[in-house]
């Protein structure tokens, strides 16, 4: 639309090499807004009237002759026959080979928050679409990948990664300590067998500054760990309230009220109590068991229980 | 009793943020065909988006109120106290070696 009305019309592959244009951002933005209100008023006025319609996207259904055809013979509730005309998008190229400042466009964009889903953009529909996939994010019904539960927490906590290395280390080093103050324990028992006063004085003061530095730590831990569940809860309020404001008509004459605030609140919640305190005590569940191994590894390999500095070096030498 | 005092007003604060939060959602859910007919979705989440930032705001004032209280820690320097007594009564004769090990396993317990 942009190129033609810069009179460049359409470009196909005989045209040989792209002509690439520079496009005012800001008028862009504009007649994004504009088709996009226009196509939301269309699609308001069919559902409103009953009237069935057919949503096509440029850049995404006419990227494959056979999808388009398909898709527009199922409208049409018609026996699908051969048709001699591709229907196929005419210019071969991608809007970043067409548009000279591609990247401005694009900052531009997601200062204006189109990128987060607020504005439906029916045009760059499949540039804009990879855009949000780099980002791990995307415009339409998805945000996030929803190929597994991992992968979707996984997404979350990237969001936020000097927070979640905070608390993976927090969590590391608090059951680390903890699990020293078993050694030491031990130690103090050794001692207490071998009748060595100042060993026991010794055992008592590396449990006292151990177990004080595993709490500390753990404080770290769920503090940081709250603060990502106060954020992910907060960004998933926001999209689903996004979400809602999404949703066609159709859906909105049929989902109750009811059920829709049950999804904004109380699903909502269990979403947050899988972070904390779900994914606090899963890997300090997971870390119970194999930080203790290490320790017995040691003890296998150097036969004593070691102070926690020589512990340390043993591992970093280990990895 | 501060303790008290300043968990009760920051929880409170939290909890009237849920209230507008839950009304609001509410309020659109209700109205949202309305909303969509006058283009009204930007300003809708940008107002949705404030109540969301203060309410997380909240909490965290409220979480960072019970942090500063350390519960873990106090238990962990108790436990350590527990146990330096321990070994000086174990020292003096006033408790045996299995008396010891019942009672760290009561303080573990």
């Amino acid at each position: 639309m942009l190129m033609m009305e810069q009179n460049y019309g359409h470009i196909n592959k005989e045209a040989g090499e792209a002509r690439s244009i520079k496009i005012n951002v800001v008028h862009a933005y504009a007649q994004m807004r504009k088709w996009d209100a226009f196509n939301k008023s269309c699609e308001s006025a069919f559902s409103s009237l009953n009237i069935p319609y057919l949503s096509l996207v440029y850049e995404e259904d006419f990227a494959e002759d056979k999808k388009v055809k398909s898709k527009t013979f199922k409208y049409l509730e018609v026996e699908p026959i051969k048709l001699n005309d591709p229907l196929q998008r005419t210019n071969p190229y991608r809007l970043e080979e067409l548009i000279e400042n591609y990247d401005e466009m694009m900052d531009y964009l997601t200062k204006k928050n189109v990128l987060s889903g607020r504005v439906k953009p029916a045009l760059f529909g499949e540039v804009l679409k990879r855009y949000m996939d780099k980002l791990g994010m995307s415009v339409g019904k998805k945000n996030y990948s929803m190929k597994s539960t991992i992968a979707w927490i996984t997404k979350q906590l990237l969001r936020f990664p000097l927070l979640t290395l905070l608390f993976f280390l927090s969590v590391a080093a608090s059951v680390y300590m903890q699990t020293l103050s078993s050694v030491y324990l031990g130690y103090f028992f050794e001692t207490l067998k071998l009748g060595d006063d100042k060993g026991m004085l010794r055992a008592v003061l590396l449990v006292l500054v151990v177990l004080t530095s595993a709490a500390l730590l753990q404080w770290i831990s769920t503090l940081s760990v709250l603060n990502i569940r106060l954020k992910v809860e907060k960004n998933i309020r926001n999209e689903i309230f996004s979400a809602f404001l999404n949703k066609k008509h159709d859906y909105l004459n049929t989902a109750r009220t009811g059920d829709l605030l049950s999804i904004g609140t109380n699903e909502l919640r269990s979403i947050s109590v899988m972070f904390q305190p779900g994914l606090i005590m899963s890997l300090r569940s997971i870390l119970f068991y194999f930080i203790p191994l290490f320790f017995l590894f040691l003890r296998g390999t150097t036969g004593r229980n070691g102070s926690f500095l020589y512990c340390s070096l043993r591992y970093l030498r280990c990895c | 009793m501060q303790y008290s005092q300043n968990i009760s007003s920051a929880a409170a604060k939290a909890r009237q943020q849920f209230g507008k939060l839950n009304a609001d959602l509410n309020e659109m859910v209700e109205g949202i065909e309305i909303i969509k007919s006058n283009l009204q979705e930007k300003k809708e989440v940008d107002r949705f988006e404030r109540r969301t930032r203060s309410f997380a705001e909240n909490t965290w004032a409220r979480s960072l109120i019970e942090a500063k209280y350390l519960p873990s820690l106090i238990y962990q320097l108790f436990f350590s106290a527990a146990f330096l007594q321990c070994m000086l009564a174990f020292k003096s004769g006033q408790l045996t070696l299995g008396e010891v090990i019942t009672y760290i396993g009561c303080l573990l317990g």
